[in-house]
């Protein structure tokens, strides 16, 4: 027989714009899955020949979901240009910045649960397409829905009082931050009046927790059999070994939790990292050098960070990491319970936004910091979707002369390679012949890491997901669209 | 067509998305300039997408007049559909029309949706339109009457 391929283009309700293809051997087995990354971003050519302290702004534009990620990563590297860590930046000036990056994990959590995975997990992953979507959860459970429309405009609010508007902020300069929080702003968050209070977005998140919890404890074999994925996992990780999302050292764990990078200074990255080209993707596949391009690959992520810290710094939080290592050990591979973890990391941004609110820093009046001239800024920062690095070299003339961007997705670039071709394997040799759910559940697994693919344009216009059956020669022998 | 009796003008919103960075992903921006130009009391808004959260705002007028770029070929006005009939949410698009359907579903609200969309043709990174938009952009303009989703004494 010769060899087949099925192409799955292009794969929705991820960011950005993706396609998978199953590819075929002679004997009609699955032999590889490839999920294809083809939009070109460029921006690291593009911020070349830039003076330095536009960095942070020019960067965010990478993304219109997490622009606030690459805003502070960049900052937190072109800081060291200016000579300042994130330990000589002054209180307001580090407690603002991630009090804006809370903000942001907050909303982008929401938006990825409650808009693109709830309808796969609550409705399911086979029910009826036309329903599996925002409007049929809301259907299901109107109160779950508008609390995730509001705990998502909670988030945004609070990038717009840190970063200045709620997409792509200016706030974040080099060695500090432009704005503090007035009286006003802070009530604002805490009155309840146009945004829901912070201690009743604590209590949401719970109850959400709760809601997630009763799912699975109903679908726990559905959920845990769908992808078991064992993997290294990477994430930075606070001093005392405590979940860290803004700034600390760099940790890996592999499948047993056996610590294979133990809190290294993210500074030394290139060090241990490579990245491997691949002519079918325009994402690169990164790997950690000590193991080798196929052992060294690596998750990051919510998942990640759950499993890489030993505790989570604060309490309610930390007590549902507890309910979830219980559940389901100490290092789950689950790759469904990416939705779990985001979950539990939601609650505690809501209650790292309750403390800073509450903290005289944020007022303060002392915003930015500067020390000595230096060539070289590595920033490194956990983005909602994982690990994100920003490595920028500037010439003494202040110009931008070299810029290496490593983003989240990409490190998850091999492991959702990985999920693909588990899943679809699983489905291909029991029913080959499965129809848009067949589909659906491929995206399933794509969609638990939310990869964000790249940010393209927004127009109007339906982007039907189509499979298609290609022979060796590459002509079409069967497809079907939704 | 909703009469001015109807609606008025400052319970109207004209919310147009896109990016005048990718060249076509635009026109709905400079649409909208022209708008401005010949309704100055309506509501404008503008943003790079649509967020979940727009809905909250959405449901706070009595017609939101959304404007955005598209693959189409045609220059269209139209209501907005009701998702779950005919509509997947798809890659990072939030659409109108879901929108629209939140806003009754799950908000209960009567706000009316009206949708322009304006074909594009290249939406590569780069600055001012497509000769093709920008004629369609000339359409929009010398058919305004037809596609106002008001009528205005």
């Amino acid at each position: 027989m010769e060899k087949r391929k099925i192409i799955i283009d292009p794969v929705t309700r991820v960011e950005g714009h993706g396609r998978v293809t199953l590819h075929l051997n002679e004997k009609n087995q699955l032999e590889e899955a490839r999920l294809h990354i083809v939009e070109f971003r460029g921006f690291e050519k593009f911020v070349q020949g830039r003076p330095y302290w536009e960095a942070p702004v020019l960067v965010q534009r990478l993304c219109g979901i997490c622009p606030v990620s690459h805003h502070l990563c960049a900052a937190k590297a072109i800081d060291q240009i200016v000579g300042v860590s994130d330990d000589t930046l002054t209180a307001t000036g580090q407690k603002m910045r991630r009090l804006m990056h809370f903000g942001q994990v907050l909303q982008s959590h929401a938006l990825h649960y409650f808009y693109l995975a709830a309808p796969d997990l609550l409705l399911g992953m086979n029910s009826d397409v036309e329903s599996r979507n925002v409007v049929g959860l809301a259907q299901m459970n109107q109160g779950l829905a508008k609390k995730g429309i509001l705990l998502r405009k909670f988030g945004q609010e609070i990038i717009k009082a840190t970063a200045g508007k709620k997409i792509h902020g200016i706030s974040a300069v080099p060695g500090g931050i432009h704005k503090n929080l007035s009286n006003e702003e802070i009530d604002f968050f805490k009155n309840g009046k146009e945004v829901p209070a912070i201690d009743e977005v604590i209590q949401w998140c719970l109850e959400v927790l709760e809601h997630y919890k009763l799912f699975h404890l109903k679908n726990q074999t559905d959920i845990l059999s769908f992808d078991q994925l064992e993997s290294n996992y990477l994430s930075l990780i606070g001093e005392d070994g405590g979940l860290e999302l803004y700034h600390g050292d760099l940790r890996c764990v592999d499948k047993n939790g056996t610590k294979v990078i133990e809190d290294m200074d993210y500074h030394r990255y290139l060090d241990i990292y490579e990245e491997e080209v691949k002519e079918w993707s325009y994402m690169k596949f990164p790997f950690l050098k000590p193991l080798g391009a196929e052992k060294g690959w690596v998750r990051v992520g919510p998942l990640a960070r759950i499993n890489t810290c030993e505790h989570i710094p604060s309490p309610l939080a930390q007590k549902e990491l507890e309910t979830f290592r219980s559940q389901n050990g100490r290092m789950p591979h689950g790759t469904l319970l990416y939705h779990w973890a985001r979950l539990i990391e939601i609650l505690h941004c809501a209650e790292m936004i309750k403390d800073l609110l509450d903290d005289e820093d944020i007022k303060g009046e002392n915003l930015i910091t500067k020390g000595q001239r230096a060539g070289t800024g590595i920033g490194f920062l956990e983005a909602p979707r994982g690990t994100l690095i920003h490595h920028y070299e500037v010439a003494d003339d202040d110009q931008i002369t070299k810029c290496n961007l490593i983003v989240s997705t990409t490190h998850n670039n091999t492991a959702m390679n990985n999920s693909v071709f588990q899943r679809a394997k699983q489905i291909w040799e029991t029913n080959p012949d499965r129809g848009e759910d067949f589909l659906n559940e491929i995206e399933v697994a794509i969609r638990a890491y939310d990869p964000c693919l790249s940010c393209a344009t927004h127009a109007l216009g339906q982007m039907p997901l189509k499979i298609e059956i290609r022979d060796s020669n590459d002509s079409q022998i069967r497809s079907f669209t939704r | 067509m909703t009469r001015k009796s109807e609606v008025l003008q400052d319970r109207i919103l004209v919310h147009a998305v896109g990016n005048e960075s990718r060249q076509d992903d635009g026109l709905a921006l400079h649409a909208m300039k022209i708008l401005k130009q010949s309704f100055p009391l309506l509501t404008y808004k503008s943003d790079y997408q649509l967020y979940l959260e727009d809905v909250l705002e959405w449901c706070e007028y009595d017609l939101v007049w959304f404007l955005d770029a598209s693959y189409g070929k045609e220059l269209i006005s139209r209501d907005a559909k009701q998702v779950p009939l005919d509509f997947n949410p798809s890659v990072h698009h939030l659409g109108p029309d879901l929108l629209a359907s939140m806003a009754k579903e799950i908000y209960k609200s009567n706000v009316k949706i009206k949708v322009t969309e304006l074909p594009g043709t290249d939406f590569s990174l780069g600055e001012g339109l497509s000769i093709e938009a920008q004629n369609i952009l000339m359409q929009f303009e010398e058919t305004l009457e037809t596609h106002v989703p008001i009528q205005f004494e």
